[in-house]
């Protein structure tokens, strides 16, 4: 092959005929683009696509945005999610924008919303939001037993594609809360369902549980082996647990030995490392039944990386026509985890009437759906609707209108390529 | 270890407009990243500075440069660049980037490309 007069000034590197780069260097280059570039420039060849839908080059590019973010104060991660149900959507249909979205709120000053339409064949009516890690959200719907079915999916927003789990359930025993995980060193996502026995035959009242793994596509049954006699009774009903230090964490009640009177709470762990339950004594008196005199809302979240308990006790003072409502909020953070002394009052304020609690932001403030009260010709704005979400910092009592509608889950959010490179859609 | 590397590079060949060029843009990265370590704002202010006369294609000779030498700080420096160059560039732009055919089946693409039409809105034009 003749050489041109060009390629014989090229130093020798350059002089091959084939100047490309090479396929690893592409990759370097691809793997430092967003989602949307990547899955286009699939379609550039075939090396290319297969190199995209590798498993190695998804962690590879999920490590690359996870390096830049992370001390970034206007990172893009979001945090509130609002899933919309099936009342919602016929409302949607007839708007102009006829296709139902899943809204998430980013950033740390809630400011920036982006949205995420929902594919068409993603049949779920009321979903709950179980968890979210690395831009895969699992979602979950309880069903009613009659009209809508019981379905768990996996479903990755940026990249549109999403994993019906395989089908299951217990004979006699109600799916009633549900936890997400993901376990780092295995890379693997894990999916935990928890049911009550829903039938009377069952003579003591006993929780069970079931795991299912992504790597396995496979839910296996595993036991729940507290102290001698010591029972799971009872999960709060639709819980998604709280994931912290490797593990999941449910609010349960338990029964020890044969006397039922001794109800107790306590929460309940889920390893999942060795896949293994265990339990955590509540800080205080918390463990002991509470008097129905107060409404008192007790809560599991993770606080700054922390296990958190956080409680809300209610009390309402009616007058003539206004509604004052308060309650005193608590925040306990287990300072140590597993180490029940390490159990820490970090705060302890009084607001407005919480009406219910959604999470806690990654810098320690709690998402809460307050109740609005409004006054007959005050000066106050009049809302037709009477609940109002807030961000609200317990440190300052800042609180922060976030103008959205009623939230699923606080959480964080980014964008990934997680579950491209599995079979499509419906699985099971 | 890296000077054995260029000084190899530069017996190579002789002086010449290709060498020239990537002399004057990739040599001097280390020292510089050496003088302003700490901070970053004024590196990158730096990379544009040094970049803003260097068209795009030039860009993949530098890299395979910078790749060559193994210097690892102008690899990622120039992968970074071109990352940016191409975010919003169309799959034809960036074939001729990189100077890669299709090697699909007829209707292959065209399949792969339906399925996520999605990421080709908002392309720039070519």
């Amino acid at each position: 092959m003749q050489e041109t007069v060009e390629q014989r000034s090229l130093p020798p590197f350059l002089r091959r005929r084939n100047t490309n780069v090479p396929i690893d260097i592409a990759l370097n280059i691809l793997a430092r683009l967003p989602v949307k570039p990547v899955m286009r420039f699939r379609c550039v060849c075939k090396s290319w696509d297969s190199s995209i839908t590798n498993p190695n080059f998804i962690s590879t590019h999920l490590n690359n945005n996870n390096n830049t973010n992370k001390d970034d104060d206007d990172d893009d991660r979001g945090y509130l999610f609002h899933m919309p149900n099936v009342i919602t959507r016929t409302m949607y249909s007839s708007s102009s924008s006829s296709n139902p979205v899943c809204t998430v709120v980013c950033d740390r000053t809630f400011n920036r919303i982006s949205e995420h339409p929902i594919p068409s064949d993603l049949l779920i009516n009321f979903a709950e939001i179980v968890g979210s890690f690395n831009g895969l959200l699992c979602l979950a719907e309880y069903g009613n037993g009659a009209t809508y079915d019981e379905v768990i999916y996996l479903w990755n927003p940026s990249i549109r594609k999403f994993k019906r789990l395989p089908r299951t359930w217990l004979s006699q025993y109600d799916w009633d809360a549900t936890g997400f995980a993901y376990h780092s060193e295995r890379d693997d996502y894990k999916v935990v369902k928890i049911y009550s026995p829903s039938s009377n035959r069952i003579k003591r009242p006993e929780v069970e549980a079931e795991v299912y793994s992504l790597s396995s596509d496979s839910w296996t049954r595993v036991g729940i082996s507290l102290r001698p006699n010591v029972v799971v009774s009872k999960v709060k009903d639709y819980s998604s647990a709280s994931f912290v230090n490797g593990a999941l964490h449910w609010l349960v009640s338990v029964s020890e030995g044969e006397v039922e009177v001794r109800n107790r709470k306590i929460i309940l762990s889920f390893d999942v490392d060795d896949d293994k339950f265990g339990e955590i004594a509540l800080p205080g008196g918390h463990g002991l039944k509470r008097l129905r005199s107060e409404r008192f809302k007790e809560n599991l979240a993770v606080f700054k990386g922390k296990l958190a308990f956080i409680t809300f006790g209610n009390r309402e003072i009616v007058y003539f026509r206004d509604s004052v409502g308060s309650c005193q909020c608590v925040i306990w953070v287990m300072e140590e985890y597993g180490v029940c002394e390490s159990w820490n009052k970090l705060f302890s304020v009084r607001l407005g009437e919480v009406e219910s609690f959604f999470g806690c932001t990654r810098f320690g403030e709690l998402l809460v759906q307050k109740a609005f009260k409004f006054k007959y010709g005050g000066s106050d704005v009049l809302r037709l609707n009477n609940c109002v979400i807030v961000s609200l910092d317990p440190e300052t009592l800042h609180e922060k209108d976030l103008g959205v509608q009623l939230p699923n889950i606080a959480t964080t959010f980014e964008e990934s390529l997680v579950i491209l490179d599995q079979a499509d859609g419906l699985s099971g | 270890m890296k000077f054995c590397t260029v000084k190899q590079y530069f017996d190579d060949e002789n002086n010449n407009n290709v060498t020239n060029g990537i002399a004057t843009t990739v040599i001097p990265l280390p020292n510089k990243h050496l003088k302003i370590k700490a901070n970053n704002k004024e590196m990158e202010q730096y990379e544009q500075e040094l970049l803003r006369n260097v068209m795009p294609q030039e860009l993949t000779k530098l890299i395979l440069a910078a790749n060559y030498l193994n210097f690892k700080e102008a690899l990622d420096f120039f992968c970074r660049t071109v990352a940016n160059a191409i975010q919003n560039k169309s799959v034809d732009y960036v074939r001729k980037f990189f100077g890669l055919e299709s090697d699909f089946e007829p209707g292959e693409e065209e399949k792969l490309c339906k399925e996520f039409a999605w990421s080709f809105e908002g392309v720039d034009e070519d």
